[in-house]
């Protein structure tokens, strides 16, 4: 009987201690993090577990950084902002910066060249009320003007970088948090 | 095993005299009657009716996020399933000791509340990330349950995910392959679980459950770690599949419900024997490089390894065609590939007779044995291998409506020749 309460209390502790770690870890990054923004522009899947989320593909995956090794497929990404305040990627490295500047660890298929064209940024979903998914990528569909593909709204994710780890705070459309658009569009079914 | 109609027999037949107490408590320990005095079958079927929907529910409530609530309220409520399963767990491991019903729903419900514990913190945080790290995750922790408490119902559900987990694994680099470790990892855990379970319930119907899902899950698993797919990946493919039909001569001595090993051999084996059954087929296997099998020489040699050694054990114990010829369909496919690298036209032939080989032998076992299921799957083999040459001959229509005919009748024919046999034995009996 002492085995088994033993083991059943090693087993509440662990399967308790893996959320809590989860927590702890991004909980460090939005107290501590230094605070970038992302421009983006959503679309709206579902997940089978963890329900309704819009995929966020942002501006700064896009780029030309020189390849810091021919076989590599991830790597650290140096962090800047650009003359009007968004996130941008400034070089690719294989190791993490020494001397504490801000980085995330990124993929990316270099297809046998020596440029890196793309990335993908270690976040790419932000999590929303069931059936606000749909009102989101609608508020952000673009849209064909003169031959030219434009989003009707500017949009950007917050998000909180801390030693090469990164958590989205909040997604901002058009300088407003996206929970008060949908407050104001369409509140949430009860 | 257990007969609810027999539970409500042997009282009867105790008060009529016609057995003895002690006789109808026999009866009772043989059939697993006496556990359910501690949980009805109807307990045990409402428990874990009960935890699934409380268990969906919870998930549902989870994927409908809860913007309104602060994140700290939020992430107090993420612990509230797995406390709430755990505290459940708790007490079918102290206080319903022998419980099924409190067992298998609590384990149950404590599953369920780590799937949607995980997916609220994922939203939480807005945490990335593909579908396969979430069910890795929830797998490694769900992975305590198959043996505290030992849950068949969490076993099963466990195996799915592991496997789900590892396809998604596998399917996504199509560019630069992904080797599903951690499925690996998680399944090989998981293979004690399987032993214990034998030993504790082996001819239970949970077994014949946890039976099938483990040859599947494992046949699947071999697959996944192959970087190409050439002859020697089929033929290895076939070992494997001939292995899984001798499993239930590996416990000799030992009534243990084993059976959906051979079905899923079987299975694979037919499918295999039918498709090459096609001459295009052993053109396209044989014009191959047949050179990939050095990039994979790791697993096929594992699955190699344990195939051969599952044979040779089963051979000190099983007569050559015993209960079904699959394990011989191995040797008759080899037969027809070196037959094959000659003339593949040639090979196409012998597989079509191979098939109604194995067709006629398990046919007359079906028969032998008075078993309706074997003869007519004996039967659906000889018809099928007909029936599938209609596609690559040019055969007029009057006489595949003969052969449609002349099949139809031999099914009724041979059903209605079994069912009189099988009336004659209890009449005679």
């Amino acid at each position: 009987m002492r085995g088994r309460i033993l083991l059943f209390s090693l087993m509440a502790v662990v399967q308790l201690g893996a959320l809590a770690w989860m927590i702890r870890d991004h909980e460090q990054v939005l107290e501590k993090g230094r605070v970038f923004h992302f421009r983006t522009a959503p679309i709206d899947p579902r997940d089978p577990f963890r329900g309704e989320y819009v995929v966020l593909d942002f501006a700064a995956e896009d780029g030309d950084w020189p390849l810091p090794d021919s076989s590599a497929l991830e790597a650290f990404a140096l962090l800047a902002e650009d003359s009007a305040g968004y996130a941008t990627i400034v070089a690719l490295r294989m190791e993490p910066p020494p001397d504490g500047t801000d980085h995330l660890r990124v993929t990316f298929n270099s297809w046998g060249g020596d440029t890196v064209h793309r990335v993908q940024l270690p976040f790419d979903r932000f999590y929303l009320e069931e059936g606000d998914g749909a009102i989101t990528e609608q508020l952000l569909q673009p849209v064909w003007e003169e031959d030219t593909l434009v989003q009707p709204l500017p949009a950007h994710a917050v998000v909180r970088v801390y030693k090469g780890e990164a958590v989205i705070e909040d997604l901002v459309v058009d300088g407003r948090s996206i929970h008060a658009w949908l407050n104001e569009v369409a509140p949430t079914s009860p | 095993m257990r007969d609810p109609r027999l539970s409500d027999a042997l009282p009867e037949l105790v008060r009529e005299g016609l057995l003895e107490p002690a006789q109808a408590d026999r009866i009772r320990v043989r059939y697993g009657l006496l556990e359910g005095r501690s949980g009805s079958a109807m307990m045990l079927v409402l428990s874990i009716v009960g935890s699934l929907l409380v268990g969906l529910g919870i998930i549902l409530i989870v994927a409908h996020n809860w913007d309104d609530l602060p994140r700290s309220a939020r992430t107090m409520l993420a612990f509230v399933p797995v406390l709430l399963g755990q505290a459940l767990v708790g007490v079918a491991l102290f206080r319903k000791q022998g419980n099924v019903a409190w067992r298998e729903g609590s384990a149950l419900l404590l599953s369920t509340g780590i799937l949607a514990s995980v997916a609220l913190i994922s939203q939480i945080y807005h945490i990335h990330g593909e579908l396969q790290g979430y069910l890795l995750l929830c797998s490694a922790l769900i992975l305590p349950l198959l043996y505290l408490p030992g849950s068949v119902l969490v076993t099963l559900g466990y195996l799915v995910l592991v496997l789900w987990q590892g396809v998604l694994v596998r399917t996504d680099g199509f560019f630069t392959p992904q080797f599903p470790w951690g499925m690996l990892v998680l399944l090989l855990a998981s293979v004690p679980a399987y032993v214990l379970h034998a030993r504790r319930n082996g001819d239970s119907l949970g077994f014949w459950w946890h039976s099938l899902l483990l040859a599947i899950t494992l046949g699947v698993a071999a697959q996944l770690f192959h970087r190409d797919w050439e002859l020697p990946h089929l033929v290895v493919l076939l070992f494997l599949a001939a292995a899984y039909t001798v499993v239930p001569w590996l416990h000799p001595g030992r009534a243990l419900r084993t059976w959906p090993w051979a079905l899923v051999g079987g299975s694979t084996i037919l499918v295999v024997l039918f498709a090459f059954s096609f001459r295009p087929l052993w053109e396209e296997l044989l014009r191959e490089t047949m050179l990939g099998w050095r990039k994979d020489v790791l697993p096929l040699g594992t699955s190699m390894v344990v195939s051969i050694t599952a044979l040779v054990l089963a051979h000190r114990h099983r007569r050559p065609f015993e209960r079904w010829p699959y394990p011989e369909a191995l040797l008759l496919f080899l037969v027809c590939l070196g037959v094959g690298i000659a003339s593949p036209a040639l090979a196409a032939v012998l597989m079509n007779l191979a098939l109604l080989v194995v067709g006629v032998l398990t046919m007359r076992q079906g028969l032998q044995q008075g078993s309706l299921k074997r003869m007519n799957l004996g039967l659906l083999v000889v018809s099928l291998t007909i029936l599938l040459r209609f596609f690559d001959t040019d055969l007029s229509f009057v006489l595949r409506g003969l052969v449609f005919i002349a099949v139809g009748l031999a099914f009724l024919f041979m059903n209605l020749r079994m069912l009189r046999q099988q009336k004659r034995d209890a009449h005679a009996g």
